[in-house]
């Protein structure tokens, strides 16, 4: 340790002391919101940034738990999320596979069509009578298929399944494995970072999805929790601008906001940890010998 | 060779797959749609079977689809809702859009001609409803009016408002005209001892000694005049201008037509502002200040006076008694400008308006008796169920003409009757309030705006060049009153903006407005 110089170690210093600095930058707002939730409305208003509630309270989740419509949106959010996930992936996987082959025929053209619609969409309303058409207007298929691939995690897979070493593959033909075990038994195990990464991209977007229940559900039961969050956030903090028009827009409680941002948020930071181990593994690791 | 050949079926096999995948899923859904809906069908029948059984004489309920606006966390429940169904004879079947998205939804709908037999149009310069108007697409309901009895009552100026080429093509969501005033303070006035303001002047005053006066007496100088945002309509300017005597967005100079930013008394209240910031009797940040940081300032015993929607007073006093239970506020409308009369400005008196898209409803006749539910929808009993719900459940009548809201049905009032505002037409009344003193100032006082109101003349036209790029041009003049108040031009400065305006194709709006205005 000595024989460090006093340079080096002043690097440090600042580096964790900037670090730190971000760390909280991220963390605090966050705590704010999540004390803010378990305080009473009377403190929250006399402290303009609480971090630790004196005066808990579970108000606001009371009167958010009062009805049943956060329960029930908060089970949409969830079905859509693992609904969703799963869809996504298996047609991602499917189609990124195939992908990956160099022996597939017109590879190139289709390539060029999924990355054509990264660059360029077809605007709202004509995506809109597409969905019309298909007869998925005010059903959860509408918040679930036309979004079922995304471009960019499509062609992540595919990189990925490229790199997989050749002789693999052919090792796992001479001891007798079919095309579909090869891929199941062999190419998605030994990419589960990848797909572990994948899953978490699909499963954040799914539980995010508002814009399009918005657009293609009008049945509120079907609506997912950040449909209402959007709803009162707006509401609450007169975002709208103008003039709130007092017979219609009562503004909610700022710690019932803070409640459904809590309710609205927890659930998808539960699943991080679990997908953690996967980021850490090296990605190979051990598969291929000498 | 064989490999290869595996190999590619099983590519084939994937792509299939996805293929099949989808289609399954669409297939699936209709699947359960179909069998979701055949019950539903069923139970709606046997109702009305039970309906006619019991009142044989009564016609076939009206069908109406409804695509209005939701401005709670969740649609109303079937409480009140029901009632109404049943005290006019309709099944309603809505459609709830979340305000947050209502262009969005209104301009698909509109586009793919998913609409419904009622649709709810808030903004009427909204250009895609103007163009669907003007297209033909909807009824044209202004000659039908006369046969109702309420709708044939409704208010010229708002109709004329409310119109496209001075076409009616809806039903007015009625409004106040203006429910612009001061919020006020009691207690902080009563401790700086002085009287209500009547005068700019007094106003001016009274925010000085606000904020050196110590008027929460808590021994430190932390308090300042009033809290203003960043808007200029909303916030306090504008209301303050028609106090100087500024016109309403548009006003007469020589006969013809002109911006209000063009008369004397537009620059007058901006020094009158100037000197205001200057002095920091208003918030340093207001030009960046949301409306909850505006509300903030007030509620949290920072600010005396508020300057807006006197309708806001009932939130604040709601969340000012948190802070301090001892706080008492009061409402000022009346503000002599320099010529010894009061004045304020006027809204279209309406928020948007109830149209019917021809594709939907086809006949004639269909049109008339949707018109006459908005006719029933006008009376004063339907109008208390869709602002204050059930007697004796959401509310209580004292003398039998104030109401008294219940208080232990505030969570359920929520729930019951709060988003049936949304559809609410005419205003046939004014809901007296019982043992409320500031609701009832509060409805007083808008009632009594009415006598010294300042309409904006060009209300009811149309400029193509203003319904185009209007709120881009308005930005130039906004940045120019912001930079004048806060000292960075001068009014040299603030004539070299009004140049840019006109420059940009202000002329032409000026130009196109007395056109339409000579044409009236």
């Amino acid at each position: 340790m000595n024989s460090r110089g006093f340079a080096s170690r002043a690097f440090d210093l600042v580096n964790y002391t900037l670090l730190i600095i971000f760390a909280l930058l991220t963390i605090l707002p966050f705590i704010h919101v999540f004390a803010a939730s378990f305080t009473s409305v009377e403190e929250y208003l006399e402290k303009p940034f609480i971090l630790i509630p004196t005066d808990w309270s579970l108000d606001a989740y009371r009167v958010i738990f009062s009805t049943n419509v956060i329960f029930r949106s908060l089970l949409n959010s969830i079905f859509i999320t693992v609904a969703g996930t799963l869809i996504s992936m298996l047609l991602s996987v499917l189609m990124a596979y195939g992908l990956a082959r160099r022996d597939l025929v017109g590879r190139r053209f289709i390539m060029f069509m999924v990355v054509f619609t990264l660059m360029f969409s077809g605007g709202l309303i004509p995506t809109f009578l597409v969905v019309r058409s298909l007869g998925m207007l005010d059903s959860y298929w509408a918040m679930l298929i036309p979004s079922a691939i995304n471009a960019f995690n499509l062609i992540i897979l595919k990189n990925f399944f490229q790199n997989l070493p050749d002789g693999l593959e052919e090792s796992a033909k001479i001891d007798g494995a079919s095309d579909f075990g090869i891929l199941f038994r062999i190419v998605i195990p030994l990419s589960m970072p990848a797909i572990a990464t994948i899953s978490l991209f699909y499963g954040v977007a799914y539980w995010n999805l508002f814009y399009q229940a918005l657009i293609y559900v009008n049945d509120s039961e079907k609506w997912p929790i950040q449909v209402l969050l959007r709803q009162l956030v707006i509401l609450s903090s007169g975002l709208q601008g103008g003039d709130v028009d007092s017979d219609l827009v009562r503004p909610p409680e700022q710690t019932i906001k803070m409640a459904v941002i809590v309710v609205a948020t927890v659930p998808i930071l539960c699943v991080y940890p679990f997908i953690q181990k996967y980021f850490a593994k090296g990605v190979l690791l051990g598969s291929v010998k000498g | 060779m064989n490999s290869l050949l595996r190999r590619r079926m099983l590519v084939l096999i994937c792509v299939l797959a996805l293929v099949v995948t989808i289609f399954a899923g669409c297939a699936g859904n209709n699947e359960a749609e179909e069998t979701t809906a055949a019950p539903a069908a069923g139970e709606v029948k046997g109702e009305t079977k039970a309906a006619e059984l019991a009142a044989e004489v009564k016609e076939e309920p009206l069908d109406l689809t409804w695509m209005a606006i939701l401005y709670t966390t969740a649609p109303p429940s079937d409480v009140v809702l029901s009632k109404l169904e049943e005290a006019t004879n309709t099944k309603l079947n809505i459609t709830w859009i979340p305000d947050a998205v209502k262009e969005d939804k209104i301009n698909i709908a509109l586009a793919s001609n998913t609409l419904a037999k009622v649709v709810t149009i808030q903004d009427i310069k909204n250009s895609a409803y103007l163009n669907a108007a003007r297209a033909g697409m909807f009824w044209e309901v202004g000659p039908y009016l006369k046969d109702y009895p309420n709708l044939s009552q409704m208010n010229e100026t708002i109709l004329a408002n409310s119109a496209i080429d001075g076409k009616n093509y809806g039903i007015y969501r009625e409004r106040d005209l203006s429910r612009q005033g001061i919020i006020i303070r009691k207690d902080w006035l009563e401790k700086v001892g002085l009287p209500e303001p009547k005068t700019l002047d007094d106003l001016y005053n009274v925010l000085k000694a606000f904020k050196e006066k110590d008027p929460d007496g808590n021994g430190k100088n932390d308090t300042f005049g009033m809290p203003d945002r960043n808007d200029l309509k909303f916030g306090l300017f504008k209301t303050v201008a028609s106090y100087h005597g500024t016109p309403n967005d548009w006003g007469l100079k020589d006969g013809k037509l002109a911006p209000e930013f063009m008369f004397d008394e537009y620059v007058n209240t901006m020094k009158y502002v100037k000197k205001l910031y200057d002095e920091g009797l208003i918030n340093e940040d207001f030009a960046v200040s949301s409306k909850q940081q505006q509300w903030d300032y007030f509620t949290t015993e920072k600010a005396g006076i508020y300057i807006g929607n006197m309708d806001d007073s009932k939130n604040l006093k709601n969340t000012l008694l948190k802070v301090n239970p001892n706080a008492q506020l009061d409402l000022i409308n009346r503000i002599e400008g320099p010529d010894g009369k009061p004045h304020v400005w006027s809204q279209a008196g309406h928020n948007g308006v109830f149209v019917f898209p021809k594709s939907e409803v086809k006949t004639e006749e269909e049109l008339k008796r949707i018109l006459a539910f908005f006719d029933k929808l006008g009376e004063p009993e339907m109008y208390r169920l869709t602002q204050l719900g059930l007697e004796s459940v959401h509310y209580n009548t004292v003398d039998g003409k104030f109401f008294e809201l219940i208080k232990d049905a505030d969570a359920v009032r929520e729930v019951d009757v709060r988003p049936l505002a949304s559809i609410q037409g005419l205003k046939p009344e004014v809901l007296k309030p019982a043992n409320d003193p500031l609701k009832e100032k509060n409805t007083e006082l808008n009632d009594d705006n009415v006598n010294f109101i300042v309409p904006n003349p060009a209300e009811a036209l149309q400029s193509a060049t203003f319904s185009e790029k209007g709120n881009e041009m308005k930005k130039i003049i906004d940045d120019a009153t912001y930079k004048f108040i806060l000292s960075s031009i001068d009014e040299a400065g603030f004539q070299a903006e009004i140049e840019k305006w006109k420059a940009q194709g202000g002329d032409q709006v000026i130009a196109e407005y007395n056109e339409a205005y000579a044409k009236k």
